[in-house]
């Protein structure tokens, strides 16, 4: 811009909702029904459309470059600000213009703040972090110099081209496009890369590139996460039962308010979250109201209804909620004497789909509402095995997730993968591996 | 002089509407997630919140993809906008006042309508990326399905009337409005004319599960217009929705001019409501119901409309 924008427009805009986009790193679980709450700031899916680049959490250091990259898609003026729970080490020399919060800073706070110096022009805009150069050298490269191989394939600039694909459904067949999702991608939790090969709107082939497996080194410190706190202390600690189950109906909502901004409830999104953050189990029958309407066929019952049916002898491998969704009615709290006494029954659900999966999880949580509302000061003792309320996801990831959304809508695909709840935090503080 | 006055006139009053119209929509998609939300409104809030918001996006500055098709891709929001701004230049805001009141006024209408898909298939295509080209593609999917009922619904209301001018639309509607007469035609109109501007459940193309789709790509000024583009499409839909099935301008007491601005406000907010109220469908099960529903029922409504002009 040649000119600068006038002096009423820039307090207007200074005014305005933050646009802001979350890059989660690992251990970055409790920012998100915090953000989705607070009433300046206003999480978007793109970084195109944000002003501030909020990372949360610990990015290992594969994860930096990519992170770079989502840093230079925000357009000007931008700013970064990091959310981490350890001090500013590393951060301070790999992003040198960033504010580092503490995780117990108001970080709400510091992303308006730097929002308003950006906009009236106090706080200069961030320059680009990689050079403006192409991704690949193709130039030259195959029969054709397009680099690819015959008419098709290469990656020109660093896009793939479109190549020959077989029709999987429909009769209909397409060229197929390779496009790698993550680990930013927002539907999809930290870390995540998925190699998929488009035909249309069709996930014709579908490869899990990357996921974390360990903490190596990298930037910034895991946040401590309120609704896992209960159950990490029972290792070492006698923990009361209705706290465990107050974290678990916590960390359900904080789910489901982040998939009905996947369908594009934010309102209700809204609702949830803002209950998630002060759960008491007098609201029971606000959640029963809520389950109530989001049943309705026009509200989200038809749109899940099918999407990513994982059978019963396929669910085993998933675990937790999962598989109760698909008729496992396995839950270790049954063996538990202070969960018999409260008359504890698993809540099952039958058909396995993605509509059955948020329907368990908000069933759990009301269950979990209600055991907390009857457990008066029963204590566990420490070492009990308890379930966690979404187990690590399973080993064989690599292989079960393409069984399970090949030849889907993409739309679908992300609802199914959104659905399973992968928390690659609680595999990592379970069982780490030794960094490499 | 002579000439050009009124010319100038129905441009200034019909810029006047697609702004306040798609400022007033923005408004009420505020005021409507806050009731949702269960926060209570918040009014100062829901009505500087949009001003607010375009301020930041015209103080953004662009952003530019590799080997992008710069000229498509400018053109597109502004030639969305402008096909809205065409759309409801057709549709009368009283007995006098309709920028153009042309014979074929309902075909022009409808084709502004379909005109929509290009910029919205290039504002995906152009960027150069694929999330956005998917979004396009979602969109063609969508267009091909929502089309159909759309104007056969429109068309409908053109068989009582005997007429293609709108105007005489709302005339033939003076002793019975076709809400009553054809009582299929409005919902199947605003449905179909909902996923034109790909609004709440129908919002395929520019979905979260695309990190935002055909509008992925775009910041700042560029994204504003397409936002006002999707906001003015509600518009001309909720105006000519009230035209062509509530009557219109017509009504007691009142002037024609309130009586339009009540109708379309009331079809706006109802449009509007449905992106906290309803999830986003799948494109799959849309275009199935489009197709093997609504199709016959927008038939059936043009023989309902057939039957009650005899």
């Amino acid at each position: 811009m040649t000119r600068p924008p006038s002096a009423w427009l820039t307090s207007l805009a200074s005014d305005a909702d933050v646009p802001v986009f979350v890059a989660r790193g690992l251990g970055a679980a409790a920012a998100k029904t915090l953000l989705q709450t607070a009433p300046r700031v206003r999480v978007v899916d793109s970084p195109r459309a944000a002003t501030v680049l909020l990372v949360v959490g610990h990015i290992p250091a594969a994860l930096v470059p990519p992170l770079q990259q989502v840093h230079d898609q925000l357009p000007r003026p931008r700013a970064t600000v990091w959310w981490t729970g350890g001090g500013r080490a590393g951060i301070a020399a790999a992003w040198p213009h960033a504010d580092v919060v503490a995780a117990t800073g108001d970080v709400v706070a510091a992303i308006v703040a730097a929002h308003s110096a950006l906009i009236s022009g106090a706080r200069p805009t961030e320059p680009p972090m990689l050079p403006d150069v192409d991704a690949v050298d193709w130039r030259g490269v195959g029969p054709y110099g397009h680099g690819g191989t015959g008419m098709t394939g290469g990656v020109p600039y660093g896009r793939p081209l479109a190549g020959r694909g077989d029709d999987l459904r429909d009769g209909l067949s397409l060229d197929v496009v390779p496009l790698w999702v993550g680990p930013f991608f927002p539907p999809f939790p930290a870390g995540f890369t998925l190699k998929v090969t488009f035909a249309g709107d069709v996930v014709h082939a579908v490869e899990v590139r990357d996921y974390p497996s360990h903490l190596a080194d990298g930037l910034g410190v895991e946040l401590p996460d309120a609704a896992d706190a209960p159950f990490a202390a029972l290792a070492s600690e006698p923990v009361a039962v209705a706290q465990l189950e107050l974290a678990r109906a916590h960390h359900h909502l904080r789910w489901l308010a982040g998939w009905l901004h996947l369908y594009g409830l934010d309102a209700l999104g809204l609702r949830v979250a803002s209950t998630a953050r002060s759960l008491a189990p007098d609201q029971v029958p606000d959640l029963v109201a809520l389950a109530r309407r989001l049943e309705r066929p026009w509200v989200l019952s038809r749109a899940t209804a099918g999407v990513g049916v994982i059978s019963q002898v396929a669910a085993v491998k998933w675990g937790g909620p999962v598989a109760r969704a698909s008729g496992f009615a396995a839950d270790a709290r049954t063996e538990l004497t202070a969960y018999r006494a409260l008359d504890f029954a698993p809540v099952v659900h039958t058909a396995g789909d993605a509509r059955d999966r948020w329907r368990q999880r908000l069933a759990e949580a009301i269950q979990s509402l209600e055991l907390a509302g009857r457990a008066g000061g029963a204590l566990l003792e420490p070492g009990t095995p308890i379930e966690a309320p979404t187990p690590p996801p399973p080993a064989e990831l690599g292989a079960l997730l393409p069984a399970l959304i090949t030849g889907a809508e993409w739309g679908d695909a992300v609802a199914t993968i959104a659905s399973l709840d992968l928390d690659f935090d609680a595999r990592l503080t379970r069982a780490p591996e030794p960094a490499t | 002089m002579t000439t050009a006055t009124p010319v100038l006139t129905a441009v200034l009053a019909v810029g006047a509407v697609v702004l306040l119209g798609s400022y007033a929509s923005a408004v009420a998609d505020r005021v409507i997630g806050q009731l949702v939300g269960g926060q209570g409104v918040r009014w100062r809030d829901a009505v500087i919140g949009p001003a607010r918001t375009a301020a930041l996006l015209l103080v953004q500055g662009r952003t530019v993809t590799e080997r992008s098709d710069g000229p498509a891709l400018a053109l597109a929001p502004a030639l969305y906008l402008g096909l809205a701004a065409a759309a409801l230049m057709v549709v009368p805001l009283s007995r006098t006042a309709v920028a153009a009141d042309v014979g074929a006024g309902l075909v022009l209408f409808g084709a502004a309508q379909a005109l929509a898909t290009i910029p919205i298939f290039l504002n995906g295509w152009s960027s150069n990326s694929l999330l956005p080209e998917i979004g396009a593609f979602r969109f063609i999917a969508q267009a091909l399905s929502f089309e159909m009922p759309n104007l056969l619904a429109l068309l409908a209301v053109s068989v009582p009337a005997a007429s293609l001018r709108i105007s005489d639309i709302v005339t033939s509607q003076q002793h019975l409005w076709n809400i009553v007469r054809i009582p299929l035609g409005l919902p199947l109109f605003l449905f179909a004319a909902a996923g034109l501007a790909f609004w709440g459940p129908l919002n395929l193309p520019d979905g979260a599960d695309l990190a935002g789709g055909t509008a992925a790509e775009t910041s700042g000024a560029h994204l504003l217009i397409w936002q006002a583009g999707r906001a003015a499409m509600l518009v001309a839909t909720a105006a000519m929705g009230a035209a062509a099935f509530v009557g219109g301008w017509l009504g007691p007491v009142l002037p024609g001019w309130m009586w339009m601005a009540a109708k379309t406000t009331v079809l706006l907010i109802l449009l509007v409501s449905t992106r906290q109220l309803a999830g986003r469908v799948r494109i799959e099960r849309y275009v199935v119901v489009c197709w093997a529903v609504l199709i016959p029922l927008a038939l059936l409504n043009v023989v309902i409309a057939a039957a009650v002009s005899l």
